[in-house]
């Protein structure tokens, strides 16, 4: 217990759960990682236990062991912010008795995760109803593609099944733009919400079009091919899923890496932020009418771009990372046309700024889609929406990774929760951007850019976060023989898009979509499409077409 | 191709869009809208529609078992069916490709599509990750042939 | 819109320098560069629809025989234009007869080895060698005999 260090808080948490789960509790303390075995009888009273302490929820992994243990593990993580410990709570479950009760009504945030594991791994929830998340509903029961014993030659039968498709009435499925890229350009999701007397009074939501089986890929691959299979879970923050791979591999593994490398490594996710971003403003402007703030962005977003290329070689994916450090060095000779193309950047978007927040289709934001506090910390929500709301979370502050650790930046906070401060928090979180990267740049240290002599662990579990333009993204692995075993990504629009219902209610059909936008949803990242079904009593729900949305009134 | 040559010229000046993503990263959909603004530059006007009024079908992504059903009911109602499948998910799948959720890209999906009677007048790859804008309007061009291929099959021997 | 220097185009593979050695197959995260095995001969195939332009073939080509351009137009019409074949005659095991190597990877690999070497040993597939080695251990321990065929 003394290796806690100056965990006082922690120290009082363990003994009161330890006293709780009685003489043989099994606790295991690995670095900032704290492992508690709980029988599943004691799960909902320790959850409480924790809850109490004001521990945050992270994410929920479940882990097929039936080859080596004969059993299933499933994994609870929280994270106290103070002193900085993963708390990670391991129910074990047998191959032949896979249930376990529900959290989901102690965790908001867990309830599409349990629902996921339904899915995937074939755990039945106690206390709840798990229709399909991330399935299609024609899917096969019994057959579940996480589980060790699936192997991936099951698509075939799968592809004789797609004759059933023709008669779920797909026509009558409409397709919404959503998406932080472009309105028309549509990713696949579809919205129906039901109005009273022309207000939302709910969400009815399909998805997970773009579920992939990301987590089953990996365990085929090599650990140095996965870094670029991460690169591609999304291709507007691909690069912090990158980052935060090699990040969990070296932290499993013990790997020391260079100064080097972790500010090369700095300066490109600064870039992605800013790429992120203006893509994000531009599109917002354009669907609050105002056409002339769309265009300007756009250009500054290309010389970013341009910024990009000359740093890593392609304008997206960059494709630099592996556990250890980056594969290509930056160009001496080019760092001083970086920083002139940095500093035209930021007197172009200082003049557009200033002229678009005095424009009147901006004032129309003021207190549409309100999440209050309270509402967003029981989720919890993550990145600019949860700052917006008055929750003072960023991981490159409070917990510093890469170089962070070596700049000094404001993180904005708002308290109205509305879609004007969501707005405010990302045009701030710009500027800190831009005077990072100018600090990065000039300040990056001499020496090597990847380790050498390193040897791979197995059997390590390693839990690592990295702040995306869209909030809090966690990686989760657990390391095999020579491969990876298990691989969990949570990222940050799954947090946010389930506190969607409660931004919606109330709002009327025109303020619907800016909500929608506001939470800067990444649909690649989430994988997966949510179905909130909602149907209360006496409502007329109404699926409203495409152009009724974007009609401005 | 069902259309004549003075109907492609046509097109040329004004062209209707139908954009689907099948499950792709969003990395090819960013470049595909940054294309169009080129294109704009050069006084063609494109505008994004619904099936029944499309010109042409712009496809990413690996074609996700899940969103296979939406692609097959809207190609069936498009008029000229003229597809241009885009970056490397679209093309072969990519990385995705040996997946148990992804049919592994268009070229697989064609396949089922042949096997239920729809088909295709044309189709342009264009391979990238992400694909360049330019080569999307390259793809462009060779479907409305004003361009030859840009690759050619080549074989050597060692 | 223009293309830097930088800029991570298309690998392209020398005939000439390539010895067959599959390292590019091996390391290729996506898998657009595959191997085919046909009765005497070996295709190591490069699918352009499914490359990520992530170069890691050229940084691990051990006989530099592959080079990075910054090229980026392949829209094609026509399903077979996103291959490139390159065909390499193989040998066959002289002990069992078995298709097991590429013929320039052995000469390859003569030219790499000082004159005294048992050139014998290389047209040899590494099952064979590996049950003629205990073979011989067998016998020099007594356990076996030789077989005089």
């Amino acid at each position: 217990m003394d290796m806690l260090g100056s965990g006082q808080i922690t120290f009082k948490l363990i003994n009161n759960i330890s006293e709780k789960i009685g003489k043989n509790s099994n606790i295991i303390i690995n670095g900032k990682n704290i492992f508690i075995y709980v029988n599943k009888k004691m799960l909902r009273d320790i959850i409480s236990i924790l809850i109490n302490y004001n521990a945050i929820p992270i994410t929920m992994v479940a882990y097929d062991k039936s080859f080596d243990l004969g059993k299933f593990q499933l994994y609870y993580i929280f994270f106290l912010n103070k002193e900085k410990y993963f708390i990670i709570l391991i129910v074990e479950i047998n191959y032949n008795d896979l249930k376990v009760s529900s959290v989901a009504d102690l965790i908001k945030g867990f309830d599409w995760h349990e629902r996921e594991i339904h899915d995937l791994m074939g755990i039945e929830f106690e206390g709840r109803v798990t229709p399909r998340l991330i399935l299609p509903n024609e899917y096969p029961h019994g057959i579940y593609p996480l589980r060790k014993e699936f192997s991936e030659n099951f698509k075939i039968l799968l592809q004789k099944n797609i004759d059933n498709y023709k008669e779920t009435g797909a026509e009558k499925i409409m397709i919404v733009p959503i998406g932080p890229y472009h309105p028309e350009l549509l990713e696949p999701i579809r919205f129906e919400l039901c109005l009273k007397n022309d207000v939302v009074v709910d969400v009815y939501h399909e998805g997970f079009m773009a579920h992939r089986g990301i987590e089953k890929i990996s365990e085929r691959l090599n650990y140095d091919k996965v870094s670029f299979l991460a690169e591609r879970i999304c291709g507007i923050c691909g690069f912090c899923h990158s980052v935060c791979y090699c990040q969990a591999v070296e932290d499993a593994c013990m790997i020391e890496v260079p100064e080097r490398a972790r500010f090369i490594r700095s300066i490109l996710l600064e870039v992605e932020r800013l790429e992120s971003h203006f893509l994000w403003l531009a599109d917002f402007f354009h669907l609050c009418g105002y056409d002339k703030g769309f265009l300007e962005i756009f250009k500054i977003r290309e010389k970013i771009m341009i910024l990009a290329e000359l740093l890593s070689g392609s304008r997206k994916t960059y494709g630099l990372n592996l556990p250890g450090g980056v594969r290509k060095d930056l160009n001496p000779d080019k760092v001083k046309k970086f920083l002139e193309i940095i500093n035209e950047v930021e007197e172009e978007y200082k003049k557009i700024i200033v002229e678009s927040l005095a424009r009147p289709e901006i004032d129309l934001l003021k207190g549409s889609g309100i999440l209050p506090y309270s509402e967003a910390n029981s989720y919890p929500v993550v990145g600019p929406v949860a700052r917006a709301s008055g929750i003072n979370r960023d991981v490159r502050k409070d917990d510093p990774y890469a170089a962070y650790q070596n700049v000094s930046f404001k993180v904005p906070i708002y308290t109205e929760g509305d879609n004007m401060a969501r707005m405010m928090v990302r045009i701030e979180e710009i500027y800190e951007s831009i005077n990072m990267l100018k600090y990065f740049l000039d300040n990056v240290p001499q020496g090597p850019i990847m380790a050498e002599n390193w040897e791979w662990v197995p059997n390590k579990i390693s839990i690592k976060r990295v702040e995306a333009p869209r909030g809090e993204n966690v990686h989760f692995i657990s390391t095999g023989i020579t491969k990876l075993d298990r691989w969990k990504v949570r990222a940050p629009t799954y947090a946010n898009i389930q506190a969607l219902p409660v931004m919606l209610k109330g709002e009327n059909i025109k303020n619907a979509l800016l909500t929608i936008m506001s939470i800067d949803p990444c649909i690649a990242c989430t994988e997966r499409v949510t179905i909130l079904n909602f149907t209360g009593n006496g409502f007329k729900v109404s699926t409203i077409p495409f152009d009724a949305l974007t009609r401005r009134g | 191709m069902r259309t004549e040559n003075n109907k492609t010229k046509s097109l040329q000046k004004q062209c209707n869009i139908f954009h689907v993503n099948t499950g792709s990263c969003n990395g090819c959909d960013i470049e595909v809208l940054d294309a169009i603004t080129i294109w704009s530059a050069e006084n063609v006007e494109v505008k994004f529609v619904e099936p029944q009024n499309a010109h042409v079908a712009i496809i990413t992504g690996p074609m996700t078992v899940k969103a296979f059903k939406f692609v097959l009911e809207a190609i069936k109602k498009m008029p000229m069916r003229l597809i241009i499948a885009v970056g490397a998910c679209a093309v072969g799948g990519g990385i995705w490709r040996s997946s148990y959720s992804t049919l592994g890209g268009f070229h697989e999906a064609l396949k089922l599509l042949n096997e239920q009677g729809i088909k295709i007048d044309k189709v342009v790859y264009v391979p990238g990750c992400p694909v360049r804008p330019e080569s999307v309007i390259r793809g462009f061009k060779i479907l409305f042939n004003e361009e030859r291929p840009s690759i050619k099959y080549q074989s050597f021997e060692a | 819109m223009f293309v830097t220097e930088e800029f991570r185009g298309r690998p392209l593979v020398d005939p000439e320098k390539c010895v067959g050695c599959g390292s590019c197959i091996l390391v290729c995260p996506a898998g657009a560069r595959r191997l085919i095995q046909e009765e005497d001969r070996y295709i190591l195939r490069y699918f352009i629809g499914q490359c990520i332009f992530c170069w890691r073939c050229v940084e691990i080509c051990p006989e530099k025989a592959i080079s990075g351009t910054t090229e980026f137009f392949f829209a094609t019409d026509n399903w077979e234009d996103l291959f490139i074949d390159i065909k390499h005659k193989t040998v066959k095991c002289s002990y069992c007869g078995k298709t097991f190597v590429p013929q320039k990877l052995i000469i390859n690999t003569k030219n790499k080895l000082p004159s005294e070497f048992d050139f014998d040993r290389l047209d040899i597939c590494p099952d064979c060698k590996k049950n003629i080695g205990a073979l011989k251990i067998s016998i020099s321990r007594g356990i076996a005999y030789e077989d005089r065929k």
